[in-house]
């Protein structure tokens, strides 16, 4: 299993388009502020629909409701950010195997992933007042304890150093 | 963090000559502790600004009136800032004679100034109820300024920690 990890790092990493990211002065910045901008749009739905989750916003507006209108921005950030961040992975797919911040930045992001898509739409698409606050406030934490491990796990990624670069570099 | 702060005034009397700039200087914990409040407060100004900035440009929450939508968003925007400009600061006071003379510290400053000033006067203008039944107009390219320049600031940051 892991070998298999390790080949897939590595072509990408040779891939055309990590070796084109990787030797552009600009591209990676470029993909990077898609990222980003992804990034934005996917916090900032997550955040809404768990602060209605919570009660702490929207207080007129049904759950299910909010949820349908954000869904689309959802998925389309997700996709976005799912894309890029491969593009920005395959630039140093073979130092982010040894890396584990990214690592754990990845397990978040399958679980994160999978709640959000399960169990949380499931309570998103039914709050209409059949779940206690105590099942609503846990459902909701979970998502941003899940989403910001994520994210916190991307912002360590630069304080670990790996050794795992024993692959040539294009 | 008063207590703690209280605490070095107190050491600081007692032992003058062991007076630390600040907090950041003594304990290299402390750094990376705000420094992550940094990037969730971040988190959470830009997507509430974003979701609002939506809503401006007509592409989501449609059924809701617009300042509908602020008035949710807005305490939580508050928030964000708040948290921003608490943990900013004392980021910068790490080493502030360094941090300002770095250009990308001084650009994202400058941005961080306009996209405040911009957000608190257009934007709300923008969100005023009085303007629920009127067509977006130039409310959709005010949108796109927000977006523009909260993210230059995010860059900004970005740019700065890189060096």
């Amino acid at each position: 299993m892991k070998t298999l990890l390790l080949h897939f790092c590595v072509w990408c990493n040779a891939s055309w388009w990590g070796v084109a990211i990787r030797k552009s002065t600009w591209l990676f910045p470029f993909v990077e502020i898609f990222h980003l901008l992804a990034l934005g749009v996917l916090g900032g739905t997550i955040l809404i629909l768990n602060l209605k989750l919570m009660r702490l916003a929207f207080k007129s507006e049904t759950t299910a409701e909010l949820a349908q209108e954000v869904k689309p921005w959802m998925i389309g950030s997700l996709i976005v950010m799912l894309i890029s961040g491969f593009l920005l992975f395959s630039t140093e797919a073979v130092k982010m195997y040894g890396n584990w911040g990214f690592q754990l930045k990845m397990l978040f992001l399958s679980l994160a992933m999978i709640y959000t898509f399960t169990i949380y739409g499931r309570v998103a698409r039914h709050d209409d007042g059949r779940f206690g606050p105590a099942l609503r406030i846990a459902v909701a934490l979970l998502s941003l304890l899940l989403w910001s491990g994520v994210g916190l796990g991307g912002r360590s990624l630069g304080y670990i150093t790996t050794s795992a670069s024993s692959v040539d570099q294009q | 963090m008063i207590l703690s702060n209280a605490m070095l005034v107190l050491e600081a009397l007692a032992r003058p000559e062991a007076i630390p700039v600040n907090p950041i200087a003594r304990w290299e914990w402390v750094f990376p502790i705000v420094e992550t409040l940094h990037v969730l407060g971040f988190t959470l100004l830009v997507g509430m600004v974003v979701v609002l900035d939506l809503r401006l440009l007509g592409w989501c929450l449609r059924k809701y009136p617009v300042s509908h939508v602020a008035k949710s968003l807005s305490p939580w925007i508050l928030t964000g800032v708040v948290v921003q400009l608490t943990t900013g600061p004392y980021l910068f006071s790490g080493d502030p004679t360094e941090y300002v003379q770095v250009t990308a510290f001084r650009v994202k400053m400058a941005l961080l100034l306009v996209a405040l000033i911009f957000h608190f006067t257009a934007i709300r203008a923008a969100s005023s109820p009085s303007r629920d039944s009127q067509p977006l107009g130039w409310r959709r390219p005010a949108a796109l300024v927000s977006i523009a320049l909260w993210f230059s600031v995010l860059l900004g940051g970005m740019w700065i920690g890189n060096l």
